[in-house]
């Protein structure tokens, strides 16, 4: 090394970073048909950056593709069913009121449906953060018997002899034939530009507007960490969360093992990813199972209902039953009320 | 001057890293080496299995049957006798059913005497939770977890009488990166031309040595509960003792 050139230093260590990156992929990735155009994300102000898989980057078409096939019912068993029947966006794309969502079978499923926004700083994804990257999540519902029960390689076959799919396929993807690994990959670069953060509390930090008397109040209730201690989890500003998976007692013995069914480790019983609460107001019923209809009752749980799990969560366990009065829990709802993103929730980028 | 340079560079290495790390079937052979073929011979004891036959006899004395038998093979390497190691393919799914994906055409291969062979069954732990994968790998093959992500490794499928003589159904899906096993076999393969060398996966083997499995105990197993945990340990032993090299051609 200490013979060689500045110049050829450098060359080396290109190479040698090059091979790195390069070799990570799985899958050639260029633009094939040499008509893709690389999507700029905004992200709103206080936002981590994105991390994208080298696999995978944003394209305008691509980005299309995946909407187009998040609203086509194509992908479920009978057609009758599409991602968005579950995920709707009036409703932090979830399923309205509905506790456990109906798929295609008429059966019940046995979580409630996830909100979908934000979702590429997750950690993992479904409730158990069983799928462990988001182009992974996308065939869980579709195969899923209690949801859109479909067999892949029959999506695949429906999908390859559509009239319109094939040449927007080869377009972002290139290739003769649709695969797996393509449509995973279109709709995970929908989802990555599902991003919420123009709320009525972004305007606030921002300066634009000013919170009511009850609004701050729940602000101050929700950062203190003898009231509300919010915060420790559903991590203030950014994406009010910091998904981790917890036990918050709610049930002394869990129904619902959660992450546990996927690490089989009874000190992962109960646990389950935290949620965000941007647009919590439009997100209910709440809890994995739907369990609590309002807010109120979800601060209730963490204010006196919750039982002392053998794997409580620390935080939780360190605070006092009883030490919100039914005010401050108004106020903390006022505050978060001011999540909701009306932009996003309206915004026709994401409706069909 | 530079720029060109390093651009040129650029894409020279983004050229080689790039390929695709699925096996090809089009591989040059190079005059000076050899080319070699591992061909997977399913097999239940000295019999070729044949699916769906309930003529097998396991080391508990339970007459089975296969009527699905996938599994994954990793990372092959040969290695010689001088200590040198070549890898030779990355994922490859062997399924009963079809004999082709039982082949591994394998790159040209460096001439020379070569006495050991390591594989894995199932997938790596950074592979087994990546995304979105073709080939082999591609998720709807049937030995893909979608609820939670990584790769069902080893799948067998079928029957066995019970010990009231009724049939009753085998469902074993052997996954998690715990289960990743190791196979070590020694080989006698000499590389001077094209060969074709014949292995055999013997699937009494996998449920008799050297821990015997009794279908009325476990004949539902699919790696997603606790109780799953000793079958699934018994069965990482077992691969070890289920892979012969059998000829070389």
């Amino acid at each position: 090394m200490r013979h060689l050139s500045f110049r050829s230093k450098f060359v080396l260590a290109l190479l040698i970073v090059l091979s790195a990156v390069a070799c990570r992929k799985i899958v050639e990735v260029d633009d094939p048909s040499g008509q893709l155009t690389p999507y700029t994300l905004n992200l709103p102000a206080g936002f981590p950056n994105m991390k994208i898989p080298a696999d995978n980057p944003l394209t305008v078409e691509g980005i299309a593709l995946g909407k187009m096939l998040f609203f086509d019912p194509i992908l479920s068993g009978d057609n009758t069913m599409s991602c968005a029947t579950c995920h709707k966006q009036a409703f932090g794309f979830t399923d309205s009121s509905n506790r456990f969502s109906t798929g295609i079978d008429g059966l019940k499923g046995n979580r409630n449906s996830m909100p979908l926004f934000n979702l590429a700083w997750s950690k993992g994804f479904f409730w158990d953060a069983g799928a462990s990257n988001m182009e992974s999540q996308v065939v869980g519902p579709i195969e899923n018997p209690l949801e859109m029960h479909e067999n892949l390689a029959n999506a695949l076959a429906e999908l390859n002899a559509h009239a319109t799919y094939p040449a927007l396929f080869k377009k972002v993807f290139g290739g003769d034939k649709i695969t797996t690994s393509m449509l995973m990959r279109a709709v995970a670069q929908f989802e990555r530009t599902m991003i919420s953060g123009n709320s009525k509390y972004d305007q606030y930090v921002q300066g634009k507007t000013s919170l009511s008397a009850s609004e701050q109040r729940g602000l101050n209730l929700y950062v203190d960490m003898n009231k509300g201690d919010c915060n420790h989890c559903h991590v203030i500003g950014g994406l009010f969360t910091d998904f981790e998976l917890r036990n918050t007692g709610l049930d002394s013995i869990p129904v619902d093992p959660g992450r546990a069914r996927i690490t089989l480790n009874p000190l992962d019983s109960g646990k389950f990813k935290t949620p965000s609460l941007r647009n919590i107001e439009v997100t209910a019923p709440y809890m994995h199972d739907g369990r609590f209809n309002t807010l109120e009752e979800c601060i209730e749980h963490y204010n006196t209902g919750f039982r002392y799990t053998s794997n409580l969560d620390p935080n939780l366990e360190h605070t006092v039953k009883g030490r919100l009065s039914q005010a401050e829990i108004a106020d903390l709802v006022a505050f978060l009320k001011t999540l909701t993103d009306n932009e996003f929730l309206n915004n026709p980028v994401f409706r069909k | 001057m530079k720029k060109i340079f390093i651009l040129s560079i650029l894409s020279v290495t983004l050229l080689f890293s790039c390929k695709k790390e699925t096996t090809t079937d089009t591989v040059k052979t190079e005059p000076t080496d050899g080319q070699l073929n591992i061909v997977f011979n399913n097999m239940v004891g000295d019999q070729p299995l044949v699916l769906n036959q309930m003529n097998y006899t396991n080391a508990a004395g339970n007459t089975y049957s296969a009527s699905l038998l996938k599994y994954y093979v990793s990372n092959i390497q040969l290695h010689k006798k001088n200590g040198s190691n070549v890898s030779l393919s990355n994922y490859e799914l062997i399924d009963a059913a079809d004999a082709e994906s039982c082949k591994v055409l394998t790159k040209t291969l460096e001439k020379g005497d070569y006495d050991s062979m390591t594989f894995y069954i199932g997938i790596d732990a950074d592979r087994n939770h990546n995304g979105a994968q073709d080939g082999d790998l591609d998720v709807s093959n049937g030995m893909f977890w979608t609820w939670n992500t990584g790769y069902i490794f080893f799948k067998h499928e079928g029957t066995y009488k019970n010990s009231s003589n009724q049939n009753k159904s085998i469902i074993f899906h052997y996954a998690t990166d715990d289960a990743f096993a190791k196979v070590t076999l020694p080989i006698q393969l000499t590389i001077n031309g094209k060969k074709t060398m014949h292995l055999k996966f013997d699937l009494n083997s996998v449920y008799s040595s050297p821990v015997n499995i009794d279908f009325n105990v476990d004949n539902n197993r699919q790696s997603s509960s606790s109780a799953d945990a000793i079958w699934m340990a018994n069965l990482k032993s077992n691969f070890g003792d289920a892979f012969t090299f059998m000829r070389v051609e």
